[in-house]
């Protein structure tokens, strides 16, 4: 009896503090889903989507020039004073001033002014921002960028030289390397790994002058002419931005920028807390020659921002400010100094909780209740799962974005554009959409998303004028006779498309009798990966392409895919991936370098495409006045046209993307331009 | 017994050196740049080359293989695990929360899981073929069988998502607040209970019958005692000792098994830790992950060592 009534109260008081612990009320906190976050939450770091929204509610509101829902460039009247002036100098540059409205305060009550947003371009351009081992940078656009960028100075100005030699210390890659040059190891690399020259000497890589041609200079002794580098403790000077009063700062796009159609992206600009982060002793100095920060050292700076900023920015902007990231989980509370988005909208919902979820589970939590906001839903079976319950609603629209098959079309036999084409027709893109995305999704055939106001404008063109490369055997094969892959095993009788209907492993071979070879690399658990190979392994053998498929995860498949075309082709092994895709409001597909030929053999342009008609097209899309509406227009699809000729990666699928949301939630609009973190000020609950 | 332990630390010195070298080893053939895996892919080309000369000056990745690891060893031994490429941050401060919170979440099953099987596995031996007997030999059967995520996503499922008495997983967002903790332990606690039960159960159960078996139990039983004193005084203090090696081990295995029921209650714990640094090539943070295990291994054997003599006056450690 004894041991009964003890484990009765046991169990109640069990219950009640499992009753006491149920958390805050709803309408209090808005719990948002997220999957993975790293906890970098500045510019310059990570990449994690989720973490992403976090930057934006904390840092992104207070920018010069923001974007509305379609992706347009929009003064931000909340912070500035007017329109900025923008003026045209003699020497073909842009001076665009902003005014800063008084009264701005970061969240623990200080003033923002106009230092804060020049001191953010001094700390992101910096060469010690790159030191920090941050990659983006502000103010690239801008008069002076390129020396500052990377810390170079003169010998007058007191500066150091530094050249760094090119080097390989793996033996493996080295004896590649060799191979690939018919030489002895010991003839191309020195006992540290320093690459040498044919007459021995060790090769430079950075740090170096160079002539109009772009080779090394040398001077009348023979020795490298070194750049010199601002020595330790020197800030440097940015020539291209200016303070020019608490409540003005003025930047300089330089001449060879201009034209330029998206030349606002080169103006927007946010702050960062200078006071925070640099100490009261810092002070921003600005002549005729530039804004120098003073005062203290700036790699001091970027590495505080870097260890303790980063992870945990406790002084910002944004509509709200961070609590605590702890156990996979950020809490946010209402930043009460905060003005308004670039509309004049502030946030009504007092604290939002961002947790990661089981993606097993995400679903299902939605509609129990315990999270209130689940973004990015592409599977069809959560999406019919979802419209059937009243207690939740989506915000649906196009992705801006696309899945792809990305081809590194400097190896093998993808070399070949005809290739490329061909592994397009044999692809039914159709049936991965029903498979993967339960029909929440469509076709694309180029670099676009159906989102862009460019493909709304040319939509009828791009429906009737590019190839839709549907599923097509025959065409296939067409492609794949033009190509020296056109014979048997002998190297000699021409291959026999009917021989290929009845046997699977009749493959294609060249003259020199190597088979048609195709190696495609995807990630594990994924079920686009699990399609593509159903879709690839059925159609190869009709066309007698010997297909294989591997796996790996993520870290294998970036590696493979960005950093092949550093390795020495024996190495390489991959000619196709699976990824996607995403567009910003700014569509430059030359600087975001994803297919430009001076970024081949860079993780800029990882399909190493090498193509001059289409580096011609995106350069006339790029070299436009902002006003030139449509002549963006028509050069955009001057360019999808040649992409879809050429075909450097496979569109495979634009998703339909789902937001739910708990629908006693207010104004929540999202779009493929404008997630949640985008429209939180327009978000409440109802009454 | 203390010149005993003496011993023994000091031998368990050099096996964790070769450990520690063979990790060390095992981690630098490991397929996968993590200096690349620093480099953000938007990074320029030029500043990718300036990149990744800074990182690897700074990770020591420049010298040699012998030199890196002696530099790691002696950082190691001023508190400094290295640096995580992943989070870039200290390793030591990385793995703090998860640690904790891979701890309490143990402890708790340890302690829930040791209470259940001991009295239940004694209940079974001494009414050996009853329906709770069955009850037991049952259930261990299945939840052996069964593996723990589906045990975890079937608690989910019932308390979670249908009775809506719990959440489905996550930890706290109040971490002061005791009730919020309980609610959001009991499913994966529940789940590692279950998972380790199964085992254990069995083993105390067959130990116990085993002991109960034996002619001083006769002896003991003749002499009048107490079925109380036989069992508890004489027949479980004889069957501790394998128990012991049971329990002992269990404690390693849950912290390396509680791996999948971190990742389906996104508890943030050292095995989630793990997996990720894995997929992203963090060197230092698996290694000083790995050298945990491996800690917790010799030290649970060791412990268990102390613990028979403590068990049985008859072993003499020396």
């Amino acid at each position: 009896m004894k041991k009964l009534l003890t484990l009765f109260v046991a169990g109640l008081m069990g219950v009640s503090l499992v009753g006491c612990g149920s958390g805050d009320s709803k309408k209090d906190t808005l719990v948002v889903a997220a999957t993975e976050m790293n906890g970098d939450f500045i510019d310059g770091f990570g990449n994690s989507s989720y973490d992403l929204e976090i930057k934006n509610v904390l840092h992104n509101y207070y920018i010069t020039y923001d974007n509305d829902a379609e992706g347009n460039f929009v003064t931000n009247k909340t912070i500035l004073d007017g329109e900025p002036v923008a003026t045209k100098n003699a020497d073909g540059s842009k001076t665009y001033t902003f005014k800063i409205k008084k009264g701005l305060k970061w969240s623990n009550g200080s003033d923002l002014t106009a230092k804060d947003f020049v001191f953010n371009i001094l700390l992101s351009a910096s060469d010690e921002w790159v030191a920090a081992l941050a990659a983006d940078t502000m103010g690239e656009g801008l008069t002076g960028y390129a020396k500052y960028h990377a810390g170079l100075s003169s010998q007058e100005e007191g500066g150091v030289a530094d050249i760094v030699y090119k080097r390989e210390t793996d033996k493996k890659i080295q004896k590649a390397n060799a191979a690939d040059n018919e030489v002895k190891v010991s003839d191309m690399y020195d006992k540290d790994g320093y690459e040498l020259d044919s007459e021995g000497k060790r090769i430079p890589l950075l740090g170096f002058q160079t002539d109009e041609n772009g080779d090394p200079l040398y001077d009348a002794n023979g020795e490298l002419v070194p750049e010199y580098r601002e020595k330790k403790g020197d800030n440097g000077t940015f020539e291209g931005v200016k303070l020019n009063g608490d409540y003005e700062f003025s930047a300089t796009i330089a001449a060879d920028k201009l034209p330029y159609f998206f030349e606002k992206s080169y103006v927007a600009f946010y702050p960062k807390p200078m006071t925070y982060l640099a100490g009261k002793d810092a002070k921003i100095e600005s002549s005729e020659k530039g804004a120098t920060l003073v005062g203290v050292d700036l790699n001091d700076v970027a590495q505080k921002t870097k260890s303790e900023y980063r992870t945990n920015p406790k002084v910002t902007s944004g509509p709200y400010k961070l609590i605590s990231f702890k156990n996979k989980q950020v809490k946010l509370t209402k930043n009460k100094y905060f003005k308004g988005d670039y509309e004049g909208h502030k946030p009504s919902i007092p604290n939002i909780l961002v947790k990661t979820v089981n993606q097993k589970t995400d679903m299902d939590q939605l509609l129990a209740g315990e999270v209130d906001v689940l973004t990015g839903v592409v599977e069809g079976k959560k999406i019919e799962k979802a419209k059937k319950n009243s207690s939740v609603k989506a915000s649906s629209y196009a992705r801006n974005g696309y899945g792809n098959v990305p081809i590194h079309n400097d190896f093998g036999a993808t070399k070949d554009p005809a290739v490329r084409r061909a592994l397009n027709y044999i692809l039914d893109k159709d049936n991965i959409i029903q498979t993967v995305l339960g029909g929440y999704g469509s076709t694309v055939y180029g670099d676009y998303g159906t989102a862009q106001w460019m493909y709304q404008e040319n939509k009828e063109a791009v429906e009737s004028e590019l190839n839709h490369y549907t599923y097509n055997i025959e065409n296939a094969n067409k492609e794949l006779d033009s190509t020296e892959w056109k014979f048997e095993a002998d190297g000699v009788t021409p291959w026999d498309v009917t021989k290929a209907e009845k046997t699977k492993d009749y493959y294609r071979y060249n003259a020199q009798k190597q088979p048609l070879t195709i190696n495609h690399l995807g990630t594990e658990d994924n079920t686009v990966t699990d399609a593509l190979e159903t879709e690839f392994l059925k159609n190869s053998p009709k066309v007698g392409i010997k297909f294989s498929i591997e796996r790996t995860d993520f870290a294998g498949l970036m590696d493979n895919y960005y950093n092949a075309a550093q390795k020495p082709e024996a190495q390489r092994k991959y000619n196709t991936f699976n990824m996607a895709t995403g567009f910003t409001p700014v569509y430059d597909p030359w600087s975001q370098g994803s297919f430009a030929s001076i970024y081949a053999g860079t993780s800029l342009n990882p399909t190493n495409t090498k193509d001059a008609e289409l580096d011609k097209l995106m350069q006339e899309m790029r070299n436009l006045e902002p006003d030139q509406h449509e002549e963006f227009s028509k050069a955009w699809l001057a360019f999808q046209k040649r992409f879809n000729e050429i075909v450097p990666e496979i569109p495979v699928y634009a998703n339909e993307y789902f937001d739910f949301y708990n629908a006693d939630l207010k104004g929540f609009k999202t779009g493929p331009m404008s997630s949640w973190s985008e429209i939180i000020c327009n978000v409440s609950w109802a009454e | 017994m203390i010149k005993y332990s003496i011993k023994r630390i000091f031998s368990l010195i050099p096996v964790i050196f070769a450990i520690s070298i063979i990790l060390f080893g095992l981690n630098k053939i490991m397929p996968g740049d993590p200096v690349n895996m620093m480099i953000p892919t938007s990074a320029k080309p030029e500043q990718k080359e300036q990149l990744r000369k800074e990182i690897t000056e700074q990770l020591g990745l420049d010298k040699s293989l012998p030199e890196q690891y002696i530099a790691w060893v002696s950082n190691v031994a001023k508190g400094d695990l290295g640096y995580s490429t992943w989070k870039n941050d200290d390793v030591k401060n990385v793995i703090a929360d998860p640690l904790k919170n891979t701890v309490i979440l143990n402890f708790f099953v340890l302690l829930l899981a040791l209470s259940i099987s001991i009295l239940a596995g004694i209940r079974s031996a001494i009414k050996k073929n009853s329906i709770i007997d069955q009850f037991w030999q049952v259930f261990s059967l299945v939840c052996m069988s069964v593996p723990t995520f589906f045990i975890g996503l079937c608690l989910v499922y019932i308390f979670a998502l249908t009775l809506k008495w719990l959440p489905s997983n996550g930890m706290p967002a109040d971490l002061n607040n005791i009730g919020q903790w309980v609610r959001y332990m009991i499913l994966p606690v529940l789940t590692l209970t279950i998972t380790s039960l199964a085992g254990t159960i069995r083993y105390v159960r067959n130990a116990m019958l085993d002991a109960l078996s034996q002619d001083y139990i006769r002896t003991a039983r003749s002499k009048g005692l107490s079925e109380k004193v036989v069992v508890y005084s004489h027949a479980f203090r004889n069957a501790l000792i394998p128990i012991v090696t049971v329990v002992i081990a269990q404690i390693s295995t849950l912290f390396s098994g509680s791996m999948i029921t971190e990742a389906v209650f996104v508890w943030n714990g050292l095995g989630q830790v793990l997996l990720t640094a894995l997929n992203r090539r963090d060197g230092f943070l698996v290694i000083a992950m790995n050298m945990f295990y491996a800690i917790v291994y010799l030290a649970s054997n060791f412990i268990a060592d102390i613990t028979y003599a403590l068990v049985d006056p008859r072993i003499k450690l020396d």
